[in-house]
């Protein structure tokens, strides 16, 4: 999405993030794995509310942490939940998943 | 400068309070509306961040009870928002919310608003001290304006300045001065005179204050003080009396560092004076008329020690007060008229 996220020839995304944040990572994306375990959860019972909910705080924190496109893939996840587009939203939680398997974290 | 900050999402509270950190901002972190308001209450805050939504309580809610708390100073209120509720922003200012920064933050968007902020803290700060020291400025010249005017005059100067000159129907005068002053100034220096004449009014001023009744002037060692003016009252010649009564017992009791206690001669009339202030420079509070003169007249031509009163003075005090028949006297403009000695106030243990 913008200049510090570039796909790179192996798959893997390189994240350039503030060195100032460097502790507060691990935890930020380990909460977003808890995010999409609670969501898929919530999915398999119609709970559309709950993944609105989580998706749009995810969408607050995602840019100002420099993961631009967490930002990007909760509002698809919101709008999609809002509209109780099921598929919608387990496309935006696949392209999470993924999204946070291939990134690779550099502090600078 | 300390900043409160209000953020229900753990993630997004970290990074805002890491940000602020970083710039040297101590941070005071609440997980909702309702925590922060409770923090807010027990500590002092100027700078509040807080984010639009939460549980327990809003971030709008937030600010309409920051706003309508008694603080010390002025709160800087910045909220949080996402970036396309622009319309959420309306209902933020309207409840008292300066400014806002959307999420996810920009540091530098967040810095440059945190530090904006603070400058307007900063000039209300300034702004709230320099009127602390005007009002404490008036608050002197008030106090200043209340030591020359009676308080109905200075009211009315300062509403609109212009010759004021009030007829009343019914008043009265008292001129006291002290008995052989000249020969008691022949043997002090001209300071201790001051110092003499400057403990003596002090106590008549005292003394005037209590009664109520309204102190004009003092020329060299007279004394002037009337009642009925600047409002009227119907026991002007009583209240007078009790005043002239009153200076009589304060002077014996005055060390005067004289051989004998000092003696005051007091005259006292009623009837129609002119009271105001006029000219341009150096005002004063004044009375004119007939009246003035003829209690002028009673106190000079009066007695050591005694009260002399005008037969108008006489008919308004008979009932309440001993008085005895001095004799027929000659008062200018007058021509003969009976005076009397106010010795004092019937029912009296004296």
């Amino acid at each position: 999405m913008t200049e510090n996220q570039s796909p790179d020839p192996g798959g893997k995304i390189i994240v350039r993030v503030d060195p100032d944040l460097e502790d507060l990572i691990p935890g930020f994306l380990e909460n977003r794995r808890s995010d999409i375990q609670a969501m898929r959860e919530a999915l398999e019972q119609s709970n559309f509310e709950t993944i609105r909910t989580r998706a749009h705080t995810m969408k607050g924190a995602g840019g100002g942490y420099g993961f631009d496109a967490i930002t990007t893939i909760s509002r698809g996840i919101e709008d999609a939940a809002e509209q109780r587009n099921a598929s919608g939203v387990r496309e935006g939680l696949n392209r999470l998943s993924g999204y946070l398997d291939r990134i690779e974290v550099v502090f600078e | 400068m300390r900043v409160l900050i209000a953020e229900d999402d753990r993630d997004s509270q970290a990074l805002l309070r890491r940000i602020l950190e970083k710039e040297g901002f101590p941070v005071v972190a609440a997980d909702d509306g309702r925590a922060a308001w409770e923090t807010f209450q027990k500590e002092e805050f100027r700078l509040v961040i807080t984010d639009w939504q939460m549980p327990e309580m809003g971030g709008v809610e937030l600010c309409r009870k920051i706003r309508a708390a008694d603080t010390a100073g002025y709160v800087y209120i910045i909220l949080v928002t996402a970036r396309e509720a622009k319309e959420d922003l309306v209902q933020a200012m309207d409840a008292g919310a300066n400014d806002y920064v959307t999420k996810p933050y920009d540091r530098g968007e967040l810095l440059a608003r945190v530090r904006s902020g603070i400058q307007i803290i900063e000039l209300e700060q300034k702004l709230s001290e320099r009127n602390l020291e005007l009002s404490a400025e008036q608050e002197k010249s008030e106090r200043l304006l209340l030591s020359i005017f009676p308080r109905p005059v200075a009211e009315r100067l300062k509403q609109e300045p212009k010759v004021i000159a009030d007829s009343f129907a019914e008043a009265s005068v008292l001129f006291a001065d002290i008995h052989d002053f000249a020969g008691i100034a022949a043997q002090r220096s001209p300071i201790e005179m001051i110092e003499l004449l400057q403990k003596v009014f002090s106590r008549f001023d005292r003394v005037a204050d209590q009664q109520g009744v309204e102190k004009i002037k003092t020329i060299g060692d007279s004394y002037m003080v009337a009642a009925g003016v600047p409002e009227p009252r119907m026991d002007h010649a009583e209240a007078l009396a009790d005043m002239a009564l009153t200076m009589q017992r304060e002077i014996l009791q005055l060390d005067a560092g004289t051989d004998e206690p000092l003696r005051l001669r007091i005259g006292i009339d009623s009837g129609p004076v002119i009271a105001g202030v006029i000219g341009t420079a150096r005002l004063a509070y004044d009375l004119w008329g007939e009246t003035v003169s003829t209690a002028e007249q009673m106190k000079t031509y009066g007695l050591p020690g005694a009260i002399q009163v005008s037969a108008s003075t006489f008919g308004r005090l008979r009932k309440m007060f001993i008085l005895e028949e001095r004799g027929e006297f000659y008062v200018q403009g007058k021509g003969a008229v009976m005076t009397y000695l106010l010795t004092g106030r019937r029912g009296d243990p004296s």
